[in-house]
């Protein structure tokens, strides 16, 4: 039987430098909590490489020890792509650690901020994959040009 | 003590130095393997666009043609200067106004009725040149010019063999023209750098900008794009429509930057993964618990 874990954390703020992301928001962030939470040993059950949002659905254990099933969103595969994923990035049944921001709600959803892989290679979302507390991820990052 | 207090410090400095170098060179191996990766020209690389630094020499004279990179794009360009909020409506563009509720105004997801959000509804004009802007493609016939946008796969027809603009868009009788997402369109160069694309006849369900502001099928859309050098466009948007705006509003500053390989991705929002989208995920994580 596979062990699942979880844990909260609030990022402190990090190294990564923040400008423009590749990207623009397609959407705004505010139905979203201000903290991360993570979950270690998830499941994944659906990687949905699709327009407008990437999903990756996934299967851990809250707090309390229970199963839960959780959706997360990340941006348009396009947008994915300039950062490092691509359609097989993740597949059913890799178990990966995420991290993503919770809907406010208590609903199982929200936005990603990165997947740790089973290897230890990592991959951010655009929109909020930053280090900082919601902020943009910029692989690219430099002084903004016009 | 005191040479064990700056022993402490020059430790602390050290370990600090070493971290930031061990970063520097962590990124720098990042971009070699960037830069070493086998290159197709079938794709876009942002970082190429960004490495395209300066003008790049004089503009070509009547020349927009080429590939463009946006806000959008991950190039690195300046962000568009956004409309002005909030704009000065009319009684009737208020109670239009009011009905349409925007994201960028505050609702979520669940709450909100932009036709581009719950169905992938094209955006139409003018929001289309706003609105996600990644890239954009000029090129041009000996009447026409054509702005392709790379966002949804939009291609709009400006006319430039002198016609005027339709005036009888959305009325009654044969002779009448129906209103379309990208409207009417005719252009003119203003001077050898600056070419003037004015529009009218846009369909009136579409939302003028991200924000919900309203358009109705006479609103008279004038752009203005300048070619300022070799890698730099810039486009500046106002929409007049009397009905809905006690005065011309403008829509925002546009910045495009030159794309060296003149290659970018295709993006289009697909209806049928939107539905899975709102229903697995943006629903159930801004509605109700």
């Amino acid at each position: 039987m596979k062990r699942y874990l979880f844990a909260t954390a609030v990022l402190s703020l990090g190294l990564l430098p923040m400008s423009d992301a590749p990207v623009s928001a397609h959407h705004g962030n505010a139905a979203y909590a201000d903290e991360i939470t993570e979950f270690t040993q998830a499941t994944v059950t659906k990687f949905a490489w699709a327009n407008p949002h990437t999903l990756i659905s996934f299967d851990a254990k809250d707090a309390k020890g229970n199963v839960v099933h959780m959706v997360v969103e990340t941006a348009a595969p396009q947008a994915l792509r300039l950062i490092g994923w691509d359609k097989a990035s993740v597949m059913p049944g890799d178990v990966i650690t995420v991290r993503m921001y919770v809907a406010k709600n208590g609903n199982p959803a929200g936005r990603l901020q990165k997947i740790t892989l089973a290897d230890g290679s990592e991959l951010r979302d655009t929109q909020l994959g930053g280090d900082a507390p919601k902020t943009r991820y910029d692989p690219f990052a430099e002084p903004e040009k016009k | 003590m005191r040479k064990a207090c700056t022993g402490i410090i020059a430790g602390v400095a050290g370990a600090l130095l070493l971290s930031a170098m061990a970063t520097a060179q962590t990124a720098q191996t990042n971009t070699a393997q960037t830069n070493n990766a086998p290159r197709s020209p079938w794709k876009y690389y942002p970082e190429d666009a960004r490495a395209n630094t300066g003008d790049g020499g004089p503009a070509p004279k009547r020349d927009l043609s080429g590939t463009w990179a946006g806000e959008s794009s991950g190039a690195g360009v300046r962000n568009i200067v956004r409309p002005e909020t909030p704009p000065p409506l009319t009684p009737l563009g208020k109670q239009l106004f009011d009905r349409n509720k925007a994201e960028s105004s505050g609702v979520l997801i669940a709450q909100s009725n932009d036709p581009h959000v719950r169905y992938c509804d094209p955006f139409g004009f003018p929001r289309n040149m706003t609105d996600q802007i990644r890239s954009m493609t000029i090129t041009a016939l000996p009447e026409r010019t054509f702005v392709l946008l790379k966002f949804m796969n939009v291609w709009r027809e400006i006319w430039t063999d002198g016609r005027a603009l339709p005036t009888n868009v959305g009325a009654r009788g044969r002779d009448a023209h129906d209103p379309t997402y990208n409207g009417y369109s005719i252009g003119r160069w203003e001077d050898d750098f600056t070419f003037v694309v004015e529009t009218t006849g846009m369909a009136p369900e579409t939302w003028a900008t991200e924000g919900g502001y309203p358009h109705s099928i006479d609103a008279r859309v004038t752009e203005r794009f300048h070619r300022e050098s070799k890698n730099d466009l810039t486009m500046t948007i106002t929409m007049d429509d009397p009905k809905l705006y006690t005065r011309p509003v403008k829509l925002g500053t546009v910045y495009f930057r030159w794309i060296p390989s003149q290659t970018f991705f295709d993006f289009s929002c697909v209806p049928s993964s939107v539905q899975m989208y709102l229903k697995e995920m943006a629903d159930p994580a801004s509605g109700g618990k």
